[in-house]
């Protein structure tokens, strides 16, 4: 018995021990020509080609531009310029990954834009979206939406018919694909406007925090959004330092349903200032919030973050300041949560500033 | 040894994924359109070829009472070389087709047909075998996506067929429409092949 179960260790060992071995030598084999297709797939002249139409090839940028701005924005992998036959400068290769996530992971998308500052062509890098659903962003109709669209606006990713030149139509039953892959166009936008657009007026940065928050998922029933009148939210920021910006939301039939309010907290967290969008019925109920601009200690003070904290806040109006407390009892009064008590103080506190925005504007 | 038998045995009689339900967890995921059910049935086919090759071609070395890890290294170590060389060699196939390569590798199909077949008919059967399962699993993939393309996305290999006003049943292309259509094929071959023997 003990010599057969040596028999069969020995057996499966040589058997393991081939295998590996004929692994080894295809990989020997293999490994140089691999690299050297990938590298073509992904740097040859008919991916410039594909970027630029009459793109030959790829040029480097200057080293220190790139490291610079692998250092600002997380999510950029790489920058190239595109040649024609003839050397002249046709315009960039911008290489990101997406900056909100898609079902699958962050895709990663090749973007070329000329130097009239329009998005030529692009290239799928990285897709591990869901085949026939998520994967459908790969179909020209999807993409063509953003060919030849002028690279200095937010794209943003709408359920209907576009109406503006920045909308792109969502794949239906792909939403969360579509905005991945839109994020990753808006942040090749955003690397060139910043980097390579000597005409830039620098306003893409600040807008880019709009970028992809749904902010319709605020106001239940509501289907879009548009600014509030200018001269109202210059008022309001007269007189109110916390506040940032006012949207008004309609529902399909076009009737005024509720305004999205975003606002800073008046009250510092543990590091710094928080940052919502605060949505809030016509009758100055809140009924739904974000946070867009949090630097509190992860784990601790994001807990803000958490729906049964948010959901404390839901239907409270501006008849009182809310008050957090450590165990709430009346209604004007909600639970901090432990170990966070000074991020629920000021995340608090950006509601309590959008109310009483909502009644000094807007009741 | 009757090779048409052998093939039409692996393409009607015991169908892979019809009849044996073998290799399941591939064919729901992946047969969200027609082109991805040919895709995945092709890949597999070349496997189970060769993997059926090397275990009947080593059938009498491999100890019985070991065989199953013996069988997973094997066809562990064919198909990552398939996945290698295309990778290094046919780019552009490997690119349609990467996704399915390492999935074979847990498809029980390929196993199945090494133990059940491989591992006790000689070298010649145990491909024509391979040949019919191979193509077996394809025929049911592709009609499974056909099936769920149609229904789902109201095309057929990426052409459209209805107009614009066709609104197209998404639960198709989701996980719960693989379920829903491979239990009506089953169902409806079964109903078809029990009329035959009667």
């Amino acid at each position: 018995m003990k010599n057969e179960a040596l028999r069969l260790g020995l057996t499966l060992f040589l058997i393991t021990s081939i295998a590996a071995g004929i692994l080894a030598f295809s990989n020997n084999l293999t490994a140089d020509k691999i690299k050297e297709v990938e590298e073509a797939a992904s740097k040859g002249g008919d991916v410039a080609g594909e970027l630029i139409p009459g793109g030959a090839k790829f040029e480097a940028v200057e080293s220190d531009m790139v490291e610079k701005i692998l250092s600002e924005n997380e999510q950029f992998t790489d920058a190239v310029k595109i040649l024609d036959g003839s050397d002249n400068l046709l315009g960039y290769g911008i290489r990101t990954f997406s900056t909100s996530k898609g079902y699958g992971g962050d895709m990663e998308l090749f973007v070329g834009i000329t130097t009239n500052h329009e998005i030529a062509g692009l290239k799928i890098l990285l897709l591990q979206e869901t085949p026939g659903l998520g994967s459908n962003v790969e179909n020209d109709s999807f993409q063509e939406q953003f060919i030849g669209k002028k690279a200095d606006a937010m794209f943003s990713v709408i359920k209907t018919t576009p109406e503006a030149e920045s909308e792109i139509s969502a794949i239906a039953g792909a939403t969360i694909s579509s905005l991945s892959f839109t994020s990753a166009i808006n942040n090749a936008v955003l690397v060139y406007d910043t980097y390579f657009n000597e005409e830039s007026s620098g306003g893409l940065i600040e807008e880019s925090d709009d970028v992809n928050l749904d902010e319709t998922a605020l106001i239940p029933r509501s289907s879009k959004l548009e600014p509030a009148e200018d001269e109202l939210i210059s008022l309001i920021a007269s007189e109110n330092s916390q506040f940032v910006n006012l949207k008004k939301a309609y529902n399909d039939s076009n009737e005024l349903i509720g305004y999205v309010i975003r606002t800073w907290s008046t009250i510092e967290g543990f590091y710094d200032h928080i940052e919502l969008n605060v949505g809030l019925n016509l009758n100055g109920e809140v009924v739904g919030m974000t946070v867009i601009t949090i630097s509190e200690t992860p784990g601790l003070g994001t807990s803000v973050e958490n729906a049964d904290f948010q959901d404390q806040f839901i239907g409270k109006d501006s008849s009182a300041e809310i008050k957090p407390v450590e165990s709430a009892t009346t209604e004007d009064e909600i639970n901090t949560i432990t170990g966070a008590t000074l991020s629920s103080a000021s995340f608090t506190s950006a509601i309590n500033n959008a109310l009483t925005i909502y009644r000094d504007y807007l009741q | 040894m009757n090779y048409v038998k052998i093939f039409r045995n692996g393409l009607i009689d015991e169908n892979p994924t019809f009849v044996q339900l073998l290799g399941m967890c591939p064919t729901l995921a992946v047969t969200t359109s027609a082109i991805n059910g040919i895709g995945m049935g092709v890949a597999t086919t070349v496997v189970l070829i060769g993997s059926n090759l090397a275990i009947s071609s080593l059938r009498k070395v491999i100890p019985d009472k070991i065989r199953i890890p013996a069988f997973v290294v094997i066809i562990a170590t064919f198909v990552t070389i398939i996945d290698m060389f295309m990778n290094a060699y046919a780019y552009d196939l490997y690119k349609a087709l990467g996704l399915f390569i390492p999935l074979i590798v847990v498809n029980c199909l390929i196993l199945g047909r090494a133990e059940a077949y491989a591992s006790k008919n000689a070298v010649l059967p145990s491909m024509v075998d391979g040949v019919g399962m191979g193509l077996g699993f394809t025929l049911a993939l592709t009609l499974l996506g056909s099936v769920r393309e149609i229904l789902g996305a109201g095309s057929i290999f990426g052409f459209h067929l209805f107009g614009e006003a066709f609104k197209p049943a998404l639960v198709m292309i989701l996980p719960p429409g693989a379920f829903i259509i491979l239990g009506l094929l089953i169902a409806g071959i079964n109903v078809i092949s029990r009329k035959k023997t009667v």
